[in-house]
C-alpha cells in the first residue's frame, strides 16, 4: 500500500537532501529542477516501486501558471496512483523529460508539447503528434481561438 | 422503350422476362457494391457488426470489403475525420475507379458530430468529396446502415447506365496543411457553408402567431 | 500440460457450439450430450424483419405534447440548448406579442422555432436529463438516411412534436415514471379540495 502523502513527502525529503516538496490537495508538488531525482527515487526505491507511468499531461492556469501532471502506479506492488505536479511559468514552460526513466512518457510528452507548448528537455524526438508540423498555436491552452470553419 | 406493365406481368407468368440493358446493368451494379475497408473510429465497429452474421451485409452483395481503393466501388466513411486525416481521405477517393460512391456514416463524418465545436475535426467530409447518402446517428445501428445502403442502391438504379459510365468526375483537389487549419477550408465547387437561420444576424423582434 | 494448438481447438469448439445452437436438431444434440445452449445466432433479415430493441434503446429526441400539438410541454426555457454538448439545438422563443409580453397557450409560454440538427446529435440524452418540464424525450426510430444533409436532417418543431401516447407506447415504464412525477407536481400546485359534504341522513 502506498503510504499517505505526508509520509511520502517526509521520506523523499530524507532520501534526497536538498529537495523540498509540498502537498497540494491530492497531489505532491515537485520543483522543476528536482523532477528527475524525485522520479528516479520513486521508481527505483523498493518502498515505492512506482514503475508505471499511466498519464502525463498539463493543465493551463492563466495568466501565469501551467502545471505538468504525472500519474504513477506500481505494477510490481500493485499500488497507486500517486499524482505529481510540477509548477511551470506559462510564458516559457520547460521541464526535464522523464522518458529516460519511463519509456511510456515518450508519446505523452509529445502530446503535452503539441497541445500545451510544454517543452521537455532530453526528449529523444520532440515534435507534434496530433496536429501537423507547421501548425501554429497550442490548442488546449485557454487562450486558443478555434478558426472560424464557415468563413 | 418502355414495355406495358400488363404485358410484362403476363409474360412473367409464362416465364419470359423483358428488360432493357440499362435495367439489367443497373440491377447487377446495385446488387454487387464492394465497399472499401475504411473504418476510422467507433462507427467502424458498427460497420464490422453489419458485416458479421446477425445483420449480414453480404445479403446485399457487399460480401467483400476490399483493402485497395482501386478495387472498390463504395467508400463508407465510418468515423471521425480529423483535419490531419482529411487529405488522405481525398487521396483515397481520387484513387478509386469510377463510377464510385460515398456513404457518410455517422454523425462525425456527416457534420463533425460530437466534435462539431472542436479544433481538429473536419465538419463533415462533404467539404471535399461528393457524398451520396448521409446516415445520421452516433453510431447508426447496423440496420440504419443497411437502410442507407438500400437508398444508395435506389440511386444507382435510377440513373441510366450509359450516363453513369460516361460521367468522368476527375480528381478532387487535395487540401494542404495550413497554419491554423486546412487550406482551402472547403472545396468551393461543391460545398458552400450554410448558415442556418440561427446564425443570421439578429432581426428586431416580430410578433409571432400560433405555435 | 500445454500441447501446442489446444487454444485453437478450444476456439473451434466455441464456433461449433454456436453453429449447432442455431438449429433445433443441434440443440437436441447438445442437450443429449449435456452442454447448456442458448438460442444461437440467426440473421435478422432487414428490411423484411426488424430487430426488437429493448425499451431503453434511444436514437434522437422529440418534443412531447399532451393532447393536441399546440399543448406542448416545452416552455422555451432554453436549458437544453445551453446544455447540449455539440450545440445542435436552436430555439427562438418564447413567443411574444408587439409589446414584448410573452404569449401563452394552455397557460404556458411556447417556443416559436425549435430546430435540432440531427446530423450533429450524438444521442447523449443530456437534453432529456436537464429538462425541468419533461418536455423532450428520446425516440427509437433510426431510418433517416438521406442524400440531402441540410434539407432533410434538420428537424423543425413540427417534425419533432409527438404525442404523449406515442411516448407511452414506445417506452411504457419511463412514461409511467414521468407521468407520476408530473401528477405529483400537479397535486402540489392544485388548490386544496373542499371537504366532502356528508349526505343528509334524513333524505331517503
Amino acid at each position: 500500500m502506498l503510504p499517505p502523502l505526508e509520509e511520502i513527502k517526509t521520506t523523499l525529503e530524507q532520501l534526497l537532501p536538498g529537495v523540498t516538496l509540498a502537498v497540494e490537495g491530492i497531489a505532491l508538488l515537485v520543483d522543476a529542477k528536482d523532477l528527475t531525482a524525485v522520479c528516479r527515487c520513486l521508481k527505483d526505491n523498493e518502498r515505492f516501486g512506482l514503475d508505471y507511468l499511466a498519464d502525463l499531461t498539463a493543465v493551463d492556469y492563466p495568466p501565469d501558471r501551467m502545471d505538468a501532471v504525472y500519474h504513477l502506479y506500481s505494477m510490481a506492488q500493485r499500488h497507486g496512483p500517486l499524482t505529481l505536479k510540477v509548477k511551470l511559468p506559462r510564458t516559457n514552460p520547460v521541464v526535464a523529460s522523464v522518458t529516460p526513466i519511463w519509456r511510456g512518457a515518450e508519446f505523452q510528452e509529445r502530446e503535452a508539447y503539441d497541445l500545451y507548448g510544454v517543452a521537455f528537455e532530453g526528449h529523444p524526438d520532440l515534435r507534434r503528434i496530433l496536429m501537423w508540423e507547421g501548425f501554429e498555436g497550442h490548442p488546449m491552452r485557454k487562450d486558443y481561438v478555434v478558426e472560424d470553419q464557415d468563413a | 422503350m418502355a414495355v406495358d406493365q400488363g404485358l410484362q406481368s403476363e409474360l412473367q407468368k409464362q416465364g419470359v422476362y423483358l428488360t432493357t440493358w440499362d435495367q439489367l446493368a443497373n440491377w447487377g451494379r446495385s446488387n454487387s457494391i464492394w465497399p472499401l475497408q475504411f473504418g476510422l473510429a467507433c462507427c467502424a465497429i458498427e460497420m464490422i457488426a453489419t458485416a458479421a452474421s446477425r445483420y449480414d451485409i453480404a445479403r446485399f452483395g457487399s460480401e467483400l470489403f476490399r483493402a485497395s481503393p482501386r478495387q472498390a466501388d463504395l467508400m463508407i466513411v465510418a468515423g471521425t475525420v480529423t483535419k490531419k486525416m482529411a487529405p488522405q481521405v481525398v487521396r483515397l477517393y481520387n484513387q478509386m475507379a469510377e463510377p464510385k460512391y460515398v456513404i457518410s456514416m455517422g454523425a462525425c463524418a456527416t457534420s463533425g458530430g460530437p466534435f462539431h465545436t472542436g479544433y481538429n475535426v473536419l465538419k463533415g467530409i462533404d467539404r471535399y468529396i461528393p457524398v451520396d447518402v448521409y446516415i445520421p446517428g452516433c453510431p447508426p445501428t447496423p440496420q440504419a446502415l443497411l437502410e442507407g445502403l438500400m437508398k444508395l442502391q435506389e440511386r444507382i438504379r435510377s440513373r441510366p447506365f450509359g450516363a453513369a459510365m460516361d460521367e468522368k468526375r476527375g480528381e478532387y483537389p487535395v487540401p494542404e496543411f495550413g497554419k491554423a487549419g486546412l487550406e482551402p477550408r472547403y472545396n468551393p465547387d461543391m460545398f458552400q457553408p450554410r448558415k442556418g437561420w440561427w446564425e443570421e444576424p439578429a432581426k428586431p423582434a416580430t410578433p409571432s402567431s400560433t405555435p | 500440460m500445454t500441447i501446442l494448438g489446444v487454444g485453437v481447438l478450444k476456439g473451434l469448439g466455441v464456433t461449433l457450439k454456436t453453429f449447432l445452437e442455431t438449429y433445433p436438431w443441434g440443440r437436441v444434440l447438445l442437450r443429449a450430450v449435456g452442454i447448456p445452449s442458448a438460442n444461437g445466432l440467426v440473421t435478422i433479415q432487414y428490411p423484411d424483419e426488424r430487430q426488437q430493441h429493448s425499451e431503453r434503446f434511444r436514437y434522437f429526441p422529440f418534443l412531447v405534447y399532451d393532447k393536441t400539438p399546440d399543448d406542448l410541454r416545452c416552455v422555451s426555457c432554453k436549458i437544453c440548448e445551453q446544455e447540449c454538448p455539440p450545440a445542435c439545438i436552436h430555439i427562438v422563443g418564447p413567443a411574444k406579442d408587439e409589446q414584448g409580453r410573452p404569449l401563452k397557450a394552455h397557460g404556458r409560454t411556447y417556443p416559436v422555432k425549435f430546430d435540432i440538427d440531427m446530423a450533429i446529435c450524438m444521442s447523449c440524452r443530456i437534453c432529456v436529463d436537464v429538462c425541468p418540464f419533461d418536455a423532450i424525450e428520446m425516440d427509437n426510430q433510426y431510418e433517416f438516411a438521406s442524400p440531402d444533409r441540410f434539407g432533410r436532417l434538420v428537424f423543425d418543431k413540427q417534425q419533432l412534436l409527438k404525442s404523449a401516447e406515442y411516448f407511452k407506447q414506445i417506452k411504457p415504464s419511463e412514461a409511467a415514471e414521468v407521468d407520476a412525477r408530473l401528477a405529483a407536481k400537479q397535486a402540489k400546485t392544485a388548490p386544496p379540495a373542499k371537504p366532502a359534504v356528508p349526505p343528509n341522513p334524513s333524505s331517503a
